[in-house]
């Protein structure tokens, strides 16, 4: 196997080829925040660029569904705060109703 | 239906402001075109449905011609509650149409859609009926 080798080093030197660089070895520290902080500051921008339209808005972020909010179109200004009792209801009021 | 499937198609219980002018301006039309007045009311229905849908109805200025609709979206409770001068155009049975309709528009996640499409069924049915030579003397 080792004169394999010596042999294979004879017919293809393994110098660096002329022309090509010959850079010095990679500080260990460099190649931490190499590889770990271009994707560390993706990850950032991709959180940025998802949430941040949301927060502009002023929407809910966190996860699960916000509680209902009692909107009323077309109701009186107090809302559901002063609603009147059964005895002032329509007696012969109508409608229909549903559950889906 | 099963919960898991029922969760997927939770309404959104918010207007946003697109919504909002869209809902207005259905109404502006079915009050015109039916000379009603519609309500609506998308939120928590505190106690029994029904009961809770005529307290807000009967807090409307003139309950008598008005029309309210009221959505829970948690407990996917529709209700639609009309007064009896509009009972007079619009039937029951003409109502238990709508709520069919926006039924499937709300089981497919559309509170919006359902609602402006309830609307105009309503007001379509609540219209009087045009008479002949009413104008002549």
């Amino acid at each position: 196997m080792i004169i394999a080798a010596s042999a294979l080093d004879a017919v293809v030197p393994m110098d660096v080829p002329e022309g090509w660089s010959n850079p010095s070895d990679v500080n260990v520290v460099e190649a931490l925040l190499l590889l770990g902080g271009i994707p560390l500051l993706l990850f950032i921008a991709i959180t940025v660029a998802v949430y941040a339209p949301s927060v502009v808005r002023g929407e809910r972020i966190a996860p699960g569904q916000a509680p209902v909010e009692n909107q009323w179109i077309g109701g009186p200004r107090t809302g559901t705060a002063e609603l009147k009792g059964r005895e002032s209801e329509d007696a012969e009021a109508g409608g229909a109703s549903g559950r889906w | 239906m099963v919960d898991g499937d029922r969760s997927e198609t939770r309404l959104s219980p918010r207007f946003s402001a697109n919504d909002k002018v869209a809902l207005d301006e259905t109404i502006r039309r079915a009050e015109q075109l039916s000379r009603a007045e519609f309500s609506v009311f998308v939120g928590h229905a505190e106690g029994e449905p029904r009961a809770f849908a005529c307290s807000l109805h009967a807090t409307l200025v003139a309950p008598a011609r008005s029309v309210l609709i009221m959505v829970d979206p948690d407990a996917r409770a529709l209700e639609v509650v009309t007064g009896s001068q509009v009972r007079r155009t619009l039937h029951d049975t003409q109502v238990e149409l709508a709520v069919a309709q926006m039924q499937s528009q709300f089981a497919a996640g559309d509170l919006v859609g359902g609602l402006r499409r309830g609307i105009q069924m309503l007001a379509e049915h609540a219209r009087a009926p045009l008479t002949l030579h009413a104008q002549q003397p």
